[in-house]
């Protein structure tokens, strides 16, 4: 089994499965690029720093490639219909006790900048779900977000919102 | 009555630790569930509790990147995204900024425009404009002439791109200008087909800079009642379908006609025509239009009327006669290939 070295922003090295890696097309783009997977050279033996992912979220991602190991890999631009999409029972337990949290968002953000569609499309799916039948305000209090409105400025919304049927 | 906190902590363990559901409900002192949370560094957030490593940084939600709030955003119906935009302004700016992906069954947007005569304050008849535009099953908008303005803001507030496979304007008895409101509605919405219906409307500047604008997309343009420029069907350089709607035909007044060289023109740019009011008058029209559309390189349809005259004349000059099902060379009649000859004509 060929392992090959993550190196999160904190320096925390995690060895992975190579297979794992195909989930990740910014990991995958890096190890053809760089001929990591050509067990002859020295580059075999890199790891790979990713600066912009701290270790207990790589963690996390790494949790959940290891879980969906095998899974259809998405290609190209997501062109779904994104009402469709039902976030699995595994995934949505995997996100609850993050969810309202920074973590979620880390762990959103990290699925984006490696490229992990199913993670990105499924986490995204989630945090979007609890906006669903809430209003401005309850969304504000759930996720923590400053009241950024003068009251005129509400009401003029408001107003606004009253021209759909 | 729990009075420690560290019982509070036991419980919890164990509760966490069972391996199946347990329920447990205990009276926990105020001062001794502070205690735990102080010490468990746990802080309330919204309805629940949160470990305060956790706590979310309050800017965080509005700093992510634009397209993963365009992401978030893909998933909301519109009466969500409109109740999103109450959040905060980095939201509201966001949805303005997401893609729409209509969810309609037929995934069509629509604008239907419409003169009506209603009664004002003074029980006044007045001339108002009706507008609505449907974006979604949820979406419905409406807007009488002089609210068009703040219709069209909206629209802009609510989404900067539209994806649907089809847009289906609908022009009822209604001024020229309507014509730009219907396209500032538009504005960003990517579509590959496009239905117009026109509805008495005497073309004019602006249905022709609509046209132009939009030759990119497959236009199906539909003509209800008489159509008086045929210098605008002739304006059309990309292939393009008419459909003339059968319950109003052009009468014999309509005042005007296109004649064969104008049809073979327009036929030849691979136009399709439905019901179009001409009637051909010459038997090598039939033939020079026969094979334009065999030679085309796209589907064409082409639906006109012959003078029987004409059209007998038509099937003589090219050995061609009348049979039960279709029609067949002379020569080959006698054969008995009809039912070869009905399949290559009906083709």
């Amino acid at each position: 089994m060929v392992l090959i070295t993550l190196v999160s922003s904190d320096e925390q090295n995690f060895p992975v499965e190579r297979e794992l890696l195909k989930q990740s097309g910014t990991i995958e783009t890096l190890i053809v690029n760089m001929n990591l997977d050509d067990e002859d050279t020295d580059a075999a033996a890199m790891p790979i720093p990713l600066p912009n992912v701290k270790g207990d979220v790589l963690e996390k991602v790494i949790q959940w490639m290891e879980h969906h190991k095998g899974d259809p890999v998405k290609e190209g631009d997501n062109e779904d219909n994104n009402a469709e999409i039902v976030v699995p029972q595994w995934d949505d337990d995997f996100f609850k006790p993050a969810m309202y949290g920074s973590k979620h968002l880390e762990l959103t953000v990290a699925a984006s900048y490696l490229d992990i569609k199913n993670l990105l499309t499924l986490s995204c799916k989630a945090i979007s779900n609890t906006f669903k039948g809430k209003t401005g305000p309850q969304i504000r209090e759930e996720w923590g977000v400053p009241n950024e409105f003068t009251p005129e400025e509400e009401e003029a919304i408001r107003k606004e919102n009253e021209w759909s049927e | 009555d729990v009075k420690l906190w560290e019982t509070v902590l036991t419980l919890f363990k164990i509760v966490a630790a069972s391996a199946r559901p347990q329920w447990l409900v205990v009276g926990i002192y105020q001062t001794t569930f502070d205690s735990f949370l102080n010490a468990q560094s746990i802080c309330q957030f919204g309805n629940g509790y949160i470990r305060e490593k956790d706590k979310l940084d309050e800017e965080m939600l509005c700093n992510l990147p634009g397209d993963l709030h365009n992401s978030l955003i893909s998933y909301l119906g519109i009466l969500d995204r409109f109740k999103l935009r109450l959040a905060s302004k980095t939201m509201e700016n966001a949805v303005a900024n997401s893609d729409f992906y209509v969810k309609l069954d037929d995934s069509c947007i629509s604008f239907d425009v419409r003169v009506r005569f209603v009664r004002d304050s003074e029980r006044k008849l007045v001339r108002r404009i009706m507008l609505s535009a449907n974006f979604d099953n949820d979406l419905k908008l409406f807007s009488a002439l002089e609210n068009f303005a703040n219709l069209i803001v909206l629209r802009k507030r609510l989404f900067k791109r539209a994806f649907a496979m089809r847009i289906s304007i609908d022009l009822k008895n209604v001024h020229n200008e309507t014509v730009n409101v219907v396209e500032s509605l538009m504005e960003g919405c990517v579509f590959k087909n496009v239905d117009y219906a026109i509805h008495e409307l005497r073309p004019n500047a602006q249905l022709r800079t609509f046209f132009s604008r939009h030759s990119n997309a497959d236009l199906y343009l539909f003509i209800h009642g008489t159509f008086v420029d045929c210098d605008l069907l002739r304006s059309f350089t990309r292939p393009i379908q008419i459909h003339w709607r059968s319950s109003a035909l052009p009468n014999q007044n309509l005042g005007w006609t296109i004649d064969d060289e104008v049809l073979i023109e327009l036929v030849r740019r691979g136009h399709s025509f439905h019901l179009i009011p001409v009637v051909v008058m010459l038997e090598e029209t039939i033939l020079t239009l026969l094979k334009i559309v065999a030679a085309s390189v796209r589907p064409q349809c082409l639906d006109v009327d012959i003078l029987r005259t004409v059209y007998d004349a038509f099937l003589k000059a090219q050995s061609l006669n009348r049979t039960e099902n279709g029609y067949m060379p002379d020569k080959e009649r006698t054969k008995g290939e009809a039912r070869e000859w009905d399949d290559t004509l009906k083709c």
